[in-house]
């Protein structure tokens, strides 16, 4: 185990140990980070990367210590270096660019006097070869990576200060960049939060915090990189730069007085103002990518920067061998948390996937039960929980078990409208291919463009159609995006002599079935509806009445007093709805397609919620059409009317009437599967 | 700026300090009781330099007290220094300048040289060669000489100098030693197994603490850690360790709960001389240190491990005539480090003008 110390306890110290900790993590080392040498309380950004890394070492024996400078170390970390036991031939290194020589002798000495040994020294960069970011803490290695063909789009990241994006013709200049099509503009910044005006402007090309971008990883997305200003601690801009030069790919110096260029590193100078960027890439820079990459892969200055040099630098030892290759697996994440629609289109998508095809989930514990009725193994995920010490401790123990489930070259296929910052980080970090299953029907919200620029992250992005054209978004230019039918069940499980089996588990007569499904959990409490619902059917003889819910969701006591009302906890209730003369239904996106295409007389109740889908249009153009009837989520007096109106004035035949004449698209399932399936080809 | 008058053979000879009043512990000590030894020799000029190291840290209270005492004024350097014999005490302080010094002018400069040059290993200390650089820069003399204060110090910079050829330099000929002007106080009549150590809390001051621990172990009647102040933030404690910030006590009292100072360092760092080590001898008490440190003393200072040290106590304790005998004959040996007797080593070494020029 190589343990990598800052020189103190502070946040840019710890970041520069966690691009190191990165850089050797990719080469296959075993590196931790001690959490006592992580100030408290570690942002969430940082929090994230150093998860895997952070580890209490107390008990261990130690071998490797790496310390970072360029100071001598304070009072905690010499702490921390007294509490390890270390072993006898245990290996000792300090690095750093130390700004003098005294700086230097009393950075050796501070560990000497903590470790009772002496430290070997290195240099941070080769000797006579001036670095990159002199302000630097790490040493910087430039990861050998694989050439990205050049056909397609280029990604091109623009490095900068927040406070870059307020300059208006800046911000203009970054626009008329997010409209190329050949281009796919990535915006990074760090120091303080931009102005929420400048980022409206940008639209869906919204900037990443350079916190969030694990350099190691960045070669993958980027082509063309361009630097505008360094930060004051650069280390993870130097990790950054150093990834994409060890990979081949452009970096533009458009810092005031090309301070990048001035080191040596084959870095290109370019137009400080952005306006002239646009006709420097189209002049200079893109019609000679290839050459560039082979110019830098002859450069001197990084032939002594090669991941090799700096291992064999540090003596490390070897590191492990990587895993044997696996056959590639999709692996699903279905977001639910109380509800499990997006497990169910999941596994519906799932189930026509290739048998040559190994499917596989992460799921959350209310999902888990379906996923496997389905015959998917599934990795638990961890819900969140008001128990926990930060509301994302949940999402960074489920990235790490994402992270220990995944292996280059998976599918990684992710059904929700909400992209955890666990996601985000994976799609960056992992080798992957990768799909988000995203339906439409948003309600208009101030960040929504936001929450759809994450689709950014993925590879490609399905969307389920709706069934009724007018509830579908306008198609989509640019990007990978493609719409499929509707994902929906197929026929539901034998309903032969169900109402038989009903009547002879709940002892009660079965003339009338009323089915309620109006979800609730999170979004909103449903129990008066149902109580009216249940106290209609009370004043009828030989009536039953089932609240179908999910497993796992909770209904209130007072239901059970109702002598014609029953409650069912079921990952079928489809079947139920097959065999009721009526449902009384949420307008979800699964069970109102499933309510459709099964042709199921249907009383909607829309649930809304602000971060919900707009239920309200999607059960008014059924009950436009005449495919089924609607109330207003909070009409009590309403529901009880049209529900009589049903049961008793013929309207259920109506209904399934029109529902029987009526022409629906075909369903997306198989699309869907084939087109999250060529990816894996 | 002004020039600096020539030096008048007629007149008494000169002596010029030039100190950073700022210096902590033994270094301020040595300068204070110097001064007081050398009293009436010579028209003595002090100058301050106030270094970066030290930041906005006071003067030192006991040098403050010495030039009240001697009536002497503390002059800070503005301009050249000039005298018959400059004397600059511990050269470390420059390590953090970057500007170039004040001209020296003088027949003899004699830098002290208070903290070893290499560690233990052979690492330099700090950063010499920066500093006896920018001091040969600044400086005019007929001879520059390098003083170590002990046969530690010596053999340091011997080791240094074999590095880094500094033909400007030489070492004295003897040990410009720290004076050592304690009160004696008589050794108790029947040791206890009560132990202590007294030291700055810097991290070079202590061993690792396994080593901590075989020094102080749960058996012993007392434990006390005088300057604990990073054990106390680090939260390392043991039930049967009394841990005291540095200046908690004062060093009498401090001894006073005492029988045993048990003194070992980090073993990457080397006490040049270790003044608390004299004045726990002059305090009536036995010391056990490493064996480094121990050859700079004669009886009552024991050079050991941390492993061997129970056994040592253990027989002291059985045998209390020994440890006084130890403590008798250490005393004795301080008496080498006496003002009397620096005085008659400076006057080996700088003559008076007369003798010069005779």
């Amino acid at each position: 185990m190589i343990v990598i110390l800052p020189d103190e306890v502070s946040l840019p110290a710890f970041d520069a140990c966690l691009v190191l900790a990165d850089q050797l993590a990719r080469a296959g080392h075993d590196v931790a980070l001690d959490e006592a040498s992580a100030p408290a309380p570690l942002p969430r950004r940082q929090l994230y990367e150093a998860a895997p890394f952070l580890a209490d070492l107390s008990g261990q024996t130690i071998t490797r210590v790496i310390v970072l400078g360029p100071g001598p170390i304070s009072p905690d970390i010499a702490t921390c270096l007294r509490g390890y036991r270390l072993a006898p031939d245990a290996r000792i290194t300090l690095t750093g660019r130390f700004p003098d020589t005294q700086t230097r002798i009393a950075s050796i000495a501070s560990l000497a006097y903590a470790t009772g040994r002496e430290p070997q020294l290195l240099a941070a960069d080769p000797p006579g070869s001036p670095p990159l970011l002199p302000a630097a803490r790490a040493p910087f290695s430039a990861p050998p990576g694989r050439l990205r063909d050049h056909t397609g789009r280029r990604d091109l990241m623009i490095f900068c200060p927040a406070e870059h994006l307020a300059d208006p013709d800046f911000n203009l200049g970054l626009r008329q960049l997010s409209l190329r099509p050949d281009l796919r503009l990535r915006p990074v910044v760090w120091g303080p939060a931009a102005d929420p005006l400048a980022l409206a402007a940008l639209g869906p090309c919204q900037p990443q915090d350079l916190a969030d971008l694990p350099p190691s990883a960045v070669a993958r997305h980027c082509d063309i990189a361009v630097v505008c200003a360094t930060p004051a601690d650069p280390d993870r801009l130097g990790g950054v730069l150093m990834a994409c030069l060890g990979a081949g790919r452009t970096v533009i110096d458009a810092t005031p007085g090309h301070a990048l260029a001035a080191s040596g590193a084959p870095v290109l100078r370019g137009p400080a103002d952005l306006a002239l960027l646009l006709p420097y890439l189209d002049q200079t820079i893109l019609p000679n990518l290839g050459e560039i990459a082979r110019f830098i892969a002859r450069a001197p200055w990084l032939a002594g920067r090669s991941g090799a040099t700096l291992a064999e630098d540090l003596a490390l030892p070897e590191p492990a061998p990587p895993a044997a290759a696996t056959d590639p697996v999709a692996l699903f994440l279905p977001t639910n948390g109380v509800g499990i629609g997006h497990a169910q289109r999941c596994c519906l998508i799932g189930r026509e996937m290739a048998a040559t095809t190994r499917v596989e989930f992460a799921a959350f514990p209310s999902c888990l039960p379906l996923i496997r009725r389905h015959g998917f193994a599934a990795t638990a995920l961890v819900p969140r929980s008001p128990d926990h010490a930060q509301p994302y401790a949940n999402d960074i123990l489920n990235y790490l078990r994402l992270k220990r489930a995944l292996r280059p070259g998976d599918c990684f296929v992710f059904d929700g409208g909400h992209v955890f910052h666990s996601v985000q980080r994976l799609l960056q970090e992992c080798d992957l291919r990768s799909v988000w299953i995203r339906r439409g029907l948003w309600q208009p919200a101030p960040d929504l463009t936001r929450a759809l620029a994450r689709g950014r992250f993925f590879d490609r992005t399905i969307v389920p159609l709706e069934a009724f054209d007018e509830l579908n978004e306008p198609p989509t230019f640019g990007g990978d995006h493609h719409n499929v039918g509707p994902i929906v069940a197929g026929a539901p499980g034998p309903t032969d002599r169900l109402r038989d089996r009903l009547r002879a588990t709940f002892g009660h007569e079965v003339r009338v079935l009323v089915v309620s499904m109006l979800g609730g959990g999170a979004a909103a409490d449903r129990s008066a509806h149902l109580q009216a619902i249940a106290g209609l059917c009370e004043r009828r003889p030989g009536c039953l009445h089932l609240v179908v819910t999910w497993p796992g969701a909770t209904l209130a006591p007072a239901l059970t007093s109702w002598r014609n009302t029953r409650a069912v906890h079921t990952t079928d209730a489809l079947s139920l709805m097959a065999v009721a003369d009526v449902v009384v239904s949420a307008a979800g996106y699964n069970s109102f397609h499933e309510i459709l295409y099964h042709r199921i007389p249907t009383l909607f109740v829309p649930q809304m919620a602000p971060f919900m889908d707009d239920q309200t249009r999607r059960a008014r153009a059924a009950a436009g059409r005449g495919l089924a009837r609607m109330v207003g989520e909070n009409d009590l007096m309403m529901l009880t009317r049209e529900l009589t109106a049903l049961l008793d004035g013929g309207g259920i035949a109506d209904l399934r009437t029109n529902l029987r004449t009526w022409d629906l698209p075909p369903t997306g399932n198989r699309a869907a599967a084939r087109l999250i399936e060529d990816r894996q080809e | 700026m002004s020039r600096p008058t020539a030096p008048d053979l007629a007149a008494p000879a000169t002596i010029a300090w030039l100190i950073e009043p700022r210096f902590p512990g033994g270094t301020s000590f040595a300068v204070a009781a110097e001064w007081r030894a050398l009293r009436g020799l010579a028209r003595p000029a002090i100058h301050a330099f106030r270094s970066r190291m030290f930041g906005t840290a006071p003067d030192t209270p006991a040098l403050a007290e010495a030039l009240r005492d001697m009536n002497l004024a503390l002059q800070d350097v503005g301009g050249p220094i000039g005298a018959d014999l400059v004397i600059l005490h511990n050269p470390a302080f420059l390590k953090f300048e970057t500007a170039p010094l004040p001209p020296i002018l003088c027949r003899d400069l004699v830098v002290v040289t208070h903290e070893n040059f290499l560690r233990p290993g052979g690492a330099p200390g700090f950063d010499v060669a920066g500093c006896l650089d920018r001091l040969d820069r600044a400086t005019l003399a007929a001879r520059k000489w390098l003083a170590p204060v002990s046969a530690i110090n010596r053999a340091s910079l011997r080791d240094w100098c074999a590095r880094h050829p500094a033909p400007a330099w030489r070492i004295a000929p003897e040990d410009w030693f720290n004076i050592c002007d304690l009160p004696r106080r008589p050794p108790p009549e029947r040791p206890a197994d009560r132990r202590g150590r007294l030291s700055r809390p810097g991290a070079e001051k202590f061993p690792a603490l396994d080593q901590l621990d075989l020094c102080f172990p749960a058996h012993a009647g007392a434990n006390l850690i005088l300057g604990a102040d990073s054990l106390i933030a680090a939260r390392i404690s043991r039930p049967h360790w009394q841990l005291l910030p540095f200046g908690a006590l004062s060093p009498a009292r401090f001894f006073d709960r005492i029988d045993f100072h048990v003194h070992f360092t980090a073993p990457t760092w080397q006490e040049s001389f270790g003044r608390v080590i004299a004045e726990a001898l002059a305090a009536g008490r036995v010391v056990l240190t490493d064996p480094a440190t121990a050859s700079g003393f004669g009886p009552g200072v024991i050079g050991c491990a941390p492993h061997e040290v129970d056994a040592i106590i253990a027989g002291l304790i059985a045998a209390p005539d020994r440890y006084g005998q130890m403590v008798l004959d250490g005393q004795a040996w301080l008496d080498r480090l006496s003002p009397e007797a620096f005085r008659a080593r400076f006057l080996r070494q700088f003559p008076p003008p007369g003798r010069i020029a005779a």
